[in-house]
């Protein structure tokens, strides 16, 4: 009580004593209970009132001794809050039952506001309690939890709104407004016209409409309003708002904001769109099989390459497509390929297929099973790329080794055919080594030659030329190079005149190295050709100048001269004439052109 | 002996090594030719021929014209090649000796002579 006292000095006793005590008559004789607490919390005074309804002493009521009088059960709400009030210096008003001196609880409207310095700190609180009915009491409550409703309605961040039978809001939360960028005021006096498109404002009056009459719950995706990329897409849910005797008065909604997903939807969707072009243009066949072999996918452009239409190869087991319907064993391989992918496996293989017109294709051809995230297989996927340049390259290699190995034998042939008839004239084994190497040497030279045409795969037969020839052979038996003067058009030397052609000009060189012309180093071979007026034949005249006096030989023909005869007649299809003038020997070889090229 | 030995070869130096392994054998060579052509005007202007040497690929095509000649005229043949008688001209001549190249000039010449002499038994 001294504290009550001192209390009542602070805050009465400074200017008017009268006045203050005026007023402290009238609060005692309030009908309602009042009360005084510091900024702590801590009630200090009760008015008389207080007492009488309690029953209890101000010794028991001093600072937190008022908990007695309450209803434990309501009591740590009622902390809870006057605690949150002492903290946020906020009013306090709340409804609680306080037990009477008969022992009754009976309700009370109890509000507290705050007093502050001149510095805005709190320094006392002064309370009232207010007795009330029942149905006051049920009331506040109803606000109460009306506020709190509406506080969790304005947290969601869903779209909550009501619309009467007009479409107009009666009651929206804050994430509405936020939406359409107005506040309540202004919301409550516009309508879906003033915030959305036209379009999109009737299509809303529309569902708002149906589900008005229908009376019907329904769940629509709407536009609303647009964000800087476009449309705003909003997944509502519509019900009709009916009042306690069952009438539709108007519409409640929730709607969300499904506009990220919307776009995420489409951009994947044109993606897959994408992805689907760009495999149709695909040159490489792609599909995809169910389980049991029905083919159920597959990219465009192969299918048209092939001449055919989708729905050839579509909705059929796989091993029926038109393209190895020719081939039961081919067929077999296929479904056998499918089977196996079916278990895990992955096949691959080379097959020819059938395309339009019956030409054929060779594929290089793989099943793979297709498994989902937990790892089940739920499909194959057959693929293929058309490998008919790989095939035909192979062949081409093919053909070329064989060539050389036919080459090689010949040149073998002819060695030894060459051993043969030099060991027939030779008088002496350094004679006998002496003809064989020059000639051997003559046919490495004119291997070199062809080298080129065996070697491209165009099979150009085109593989030398007659000047290049006749200069690689005759060059090793000069002494200088102005002692060799050609002259002719560009005429191109095949692989099998080639060996005929290099034997004779190495016959007539050797010839004209140990007894002609270019057995001195005065002497000069001019060598001239030039392809008939008809273009058939071609003439090649060789002459000698300057060197020693020619002597006709008297024995029978020579090997040399036999075997340029019969190179000459056999395979170049033309013949060979010697003049021996005793100036220098003069040479005519006359041959097929096209046995030339060969 | 005396028979009459066809050559075929187009590679002038082995046509003139076989030539002269035939007539090491005692035998009269025909030719060289180094055509299908030419083999058959020398066969057409030849009074007989009792045997051959041929090879297969020639500049004017191969040796089949040439062997169906032959076979009329019931001449021993062998044929010496780098590759292997066309499979139509192996299917008319089921029975013809094939030497691949290259097999030595004697041997060849040897192999003619044992199939006239049993020939002429």
């Amino acid at each position: 009580m001294e504290r009550i006292g001192s209390c009542a000095m602070r805050t009465s006793g400074s200017s008017n004593s009268q006045s203050n005590e005026e007023f402290r008559t009238m609060v005692e004789r309030l009908p309602v209970l009042c009360w005084m607490a510091d900024a702590d919390g801590y009630i200090f005074y009760y008015n008389k009132k207080w007492y009488e309804y309690t029953g209890a002493t101000p010794a028991e009521m001093e600072g937190w001794g008022w908990q007695a009088i309450h209803v434990p059960a309501e009591l740590p709400r009622v902390m809870e809050q006057w605690r949150r009030s002492l903290a946020s210096g906020e009013p306090f008003e709340m409804t609680f039952p306080l037990l009477g001196a008969d022992g009754v609880a009976r309700l009370f409207l109890t509000r507290a506001v705050p007093h502050r310095n001149a510095d805005g700190k709190v320094i006392r609180w002064f309370g009232t309690n207010t007795e009330i009915t029942d149905l006051q009491a049920a009331e506040a409550r109803a606000r109460e939890s009306a506020n709190i409703l509406q506080s969790v309605i304005d947290e969601v961040p869903a779209l909550v709104f009501v619309k009467d039978m007009d479409g107009r809001l009666i009651k929206a939360n804050a994430a509405v407004l936020a939406m359409i960028g107005r506040t309540w005021a202004q919301a409550r006096e516009e309508s879906d016209a003033d915030w959305f498109s036209e379009a999109q404002a009737r299509a809303i009056r529309e569902t708002d409409r149906r589900v008005i009459e229908l009376g019907e719950t329904e769940e629509i995706e709407e536009q609303a309003g647009f964000d800087e990329i476009g449309p705003r897409v909003l997944l509502s849910r519509k019900s009709p708002f009916k009042d306690e005797s069952g009438n539709v008065i108007g519409l409640i909604g929730t709607s969300i904001d499904i506009t990220d997903r919307k776009r995420a939807e489409m951009l994947r969707a044109e993606g897959e769109a994408h992805l689907r072009r760009v495999l149709d243009q695909l040159f490489a066949f792609v599909g995809l099989m169910t389980l049991d072999g029905v083919l159920i996918e597959a990219n465009q452009a192969p299918i048209k390459a092939a001449g055919l239409k989708p729905e050839d190869v579509l909705g059929k087991p796989f091993w029926d497509a038109y393209w190895w319907s020719y081939s039961p064993q081919i067929q077999r391989r296929i479904r056998d390929a499918s089977d196996a992918a079916r278990t895990g496996t992955v096949v691959r293989f080379d097959i020819p297929v059938r395309i339009v017109d019956g030409e054929m294709v060779t594929i290089d051809f793989q099943i793979a099973p297709l498994r989902n995230a937990e790892g089940r297989i739920t499909h194959l996927v057959p693929s293929a790329v058309v490998i008919e340049e790989r095939v035909r390259l192979e062949q081409a290699r093919g053909l070329l080794i064989r060539e050389l190995h036919h080459r090689v034998k010949n040149l073998f042939a002819i060695a030894i055919g060459m051993v043969n008839m030099s060991a027939r004239i030779a008088t002496n084994v350094p004679e006998l080594a002496q003809g064989l190497i020059g000639r051997l040497n003559a046919l490495a030279t004119a291997h070199e030659l062809i080298r080129p045409a065996l070697v491209s795969d165009s099979g150009d037969p085109g593989a030398t030329t007659l000047d290049k020839l006749v200069a690689s052979i005759l060059t090793p038996h000069l002494h200088s190079s102005d002692q060799l003067v050609c002259a002719g058009p560009f005429i191109s030397i095949g692989p099998s005149a080639v060996t005929s052609l290099s034997l004779i000009l190495h016959e007539l060189a050797t010839n004209a190295s140990k007894y002609g012309a270019l057995s001195t180093i005065e002497g000069a071979v001019q060598i001239v050709w030039e392809s008939s007026k008809d273009g058939r034949l071609l003439v090649l005249t060789w002459r000698e100048r300057n060197g020693p006096p020619v002597l006709v030989p008297v024995r029978k023909k020579g090997f040399g001269s036999q075997l340029m005869e019969i190179s000459a007649k056999g395979q170049l299809g033309g013949d060979l004439r010697v003049d021996w003038n005793e100036s220098g020997i003069g040479v005519t070889l006359t041959t097929l052109l096209d046995r030339l090229s060969r | 002996m005396g028979h009459h030995i066809l050559v075929v070869e187009d590679e002038a130096i082995i046509a003139m090594d076989l030539f002269l392994a035939v007539e090491d054998c005692g035998g009269v060579g025909l030719g060289p030719a180094a055509t299908v052509s030419e083999a058959l005007a020398l066969l057409s202007g030849a009074a007989s021929c009792d045997g051959a040497i041929l090879d297969v690929n020639l500049p004017d095509g191969d040796i089949g014209r040439v062997l169906d000649e032959l076979e009329m005229r019931n001449a021993a043949v062998v044929v010496h090649t780098g590759f292997a008688l066309p499979p139509e001209v192996r299917l008319r001549h089921p029975h013809v000796e094939v030497f691949q190249k290259p097999t030595l000039s004697r041997v060849l010449a040897n192999a003619l002579a044992k199939k006239l002499d049993e020939a002429a038994r």
